[in-house]
C-alpha cells in the first residue's frame, strides 16, 4: 500500500499529494466524498459527474453494477424513502441498507396464525399448571416421609 | 405490480455531489428525482432510450444536460423515438437498479 503524508492547515484544509490527485482521476472542481469506519480510518472516494459515453462513465457504471452485486446498495420502495435516502446523503450519513420487510398476511391468514399461536399458548400453559390429582399425590407422598422420619 | 429500486452506492455518491453542483436548485432537483422514482415505481414510465445496447442500460434526462444511467431486470426492444435513438421497453420490470448520473456531450 503507498503511503502518501500531508500537513491540516487553518480551517482544516489539507492538500492532496498529486499521485493520490492523478490516482483517483481528479480535475479541479471535482466532488470527493470522505467516509469513515468510526474506527479513525478514512477512505476518499471520487464522486463527480462523467460524459455520457466516455471510458471513464463506462467505468462508473461497472463500478456501480459491482456495488449492487456486492450489496452496497440502499433499496428504494416509495418515493418516500427515497427521500430520507437522499436527505441522509446530503447531511453526509452514511445511506442504510434496507432489509426487506415481510409480506403482509391477507386475513385468513392473520386469523390461521392467531389460532395457531392461541393453540400452542394453550398447550403451553396446559403443561405448566400442574394437575390437581398431581398435587395432591405429592402431599400424601410428603405426610407418608414425614411419618417415616418420626418412626 | 410491486416494484423496487436499487441505489448503488456509485450512484449515491455522484448524486450526492450534483446536489452540491446545483446549489440553490436542491428543490427543482428533488422534484425530478421525486418524479423519475414514482414513474418507475407505479409503472407509469415504461420506456426509456438505450444506453448501452450491450449492458441493457437505459437513460432518463434528469436536469439541465444531466441524465440517470439506470437497468431495468427485464426489457425488450421498443422501436426508435423521433430523434432515432433505440428505444428500450421495461413495462414488466420489477427491479430498477440506479447505476450513475452522466452529462450528456454538446
Amino acid at each position: 500500500m503507498a503511503r502518501e503524508y500531508a500537513r491540516l492547515r487553518e480551517r482544516n484544509q489539507l492538500t492532496l499529494p498529486a499521485s493520490v490527485v492523478e490516482q483517483m482521476g481528479l480535475n479541479l472542481g471535482d466532488m470527493v466524498e470522505f467516509s469513515t469506519n468510526g474506527k479513525g480510518a478514512v477512505q476518499l472516494h471520487p464522486a463527480k459527474i462523467v460524459k455520457v459515453g466516455s471510458a471513464e462513465a463506462q467505468h462508473e457504471e461497472q463500478d456501480a453494477k459491482k456495488d449492487i452485486q456486492e450489496g452496497r446498495y440502499t433499496l428504494i420502495r416509495s418515493v418516500g424513502d427515497f427521500r430520507k435516502h437522499v436527505e441522509k446523503l446530503r447531511k453526509g450519513e452514511a445511506p442504510t441498507v434496507a432489509e426487506p420487510v415481510a409480506e403482509h398476511l391477507t386475513e385468513s391468514q392473520r386469523r390461521d396464525v392467531e389460532a395457531l399461536v392461541q393453540t400452542m399458548l394453550m398447550k403451553l400453559l396446559s403443561s405448566l399448571v400442574e394437575a390437581p390429582g398431581s398435587s395432591h399425590k405429592h402431599r400424601q407422598h410428603e405426610e407418608r416421609a414425614a411419618q417415616r422420619r418420626q418412626v | 405490480m410491486k416494484r423496487e429500486l436499487r441505489s448503488a452506492g456509485k450512484f449515491d455518491r455522484t448524486l450526492a455531489s450534483l446536489f452540491e453542483a446545483l446549489e440553490g436548485r436542491e428543490k427543482e432537483l428533488q422534484a425530478r428525482l421525486d418524479e423519475l422514482v414514482k414513474g418507475l415505481l407505479d409503472g407509469s414510465i415504461t420506456k426509456a432510450p438505450e444506453h448501452h445496447p450491450t449492458d441493457d442500460t437505459c437513460c432518463l434526462p434528469l436536469i439541465d444536460h444531466f441524465v440517470v444511467v439506470f437497468r431495468p431486470d427485464q426489457s425488450v426492444a421498443g422501436g426508435q423515438d423521433d430523434a432515432g435513438r433505440n428505444i428500450t421497453n421495461f413495462a414488466g420490470a420489477k427491479l430498477f437498479d440506479l447505476l450513475n448520473i452522466e452529462e450528456e456531450r454538446d
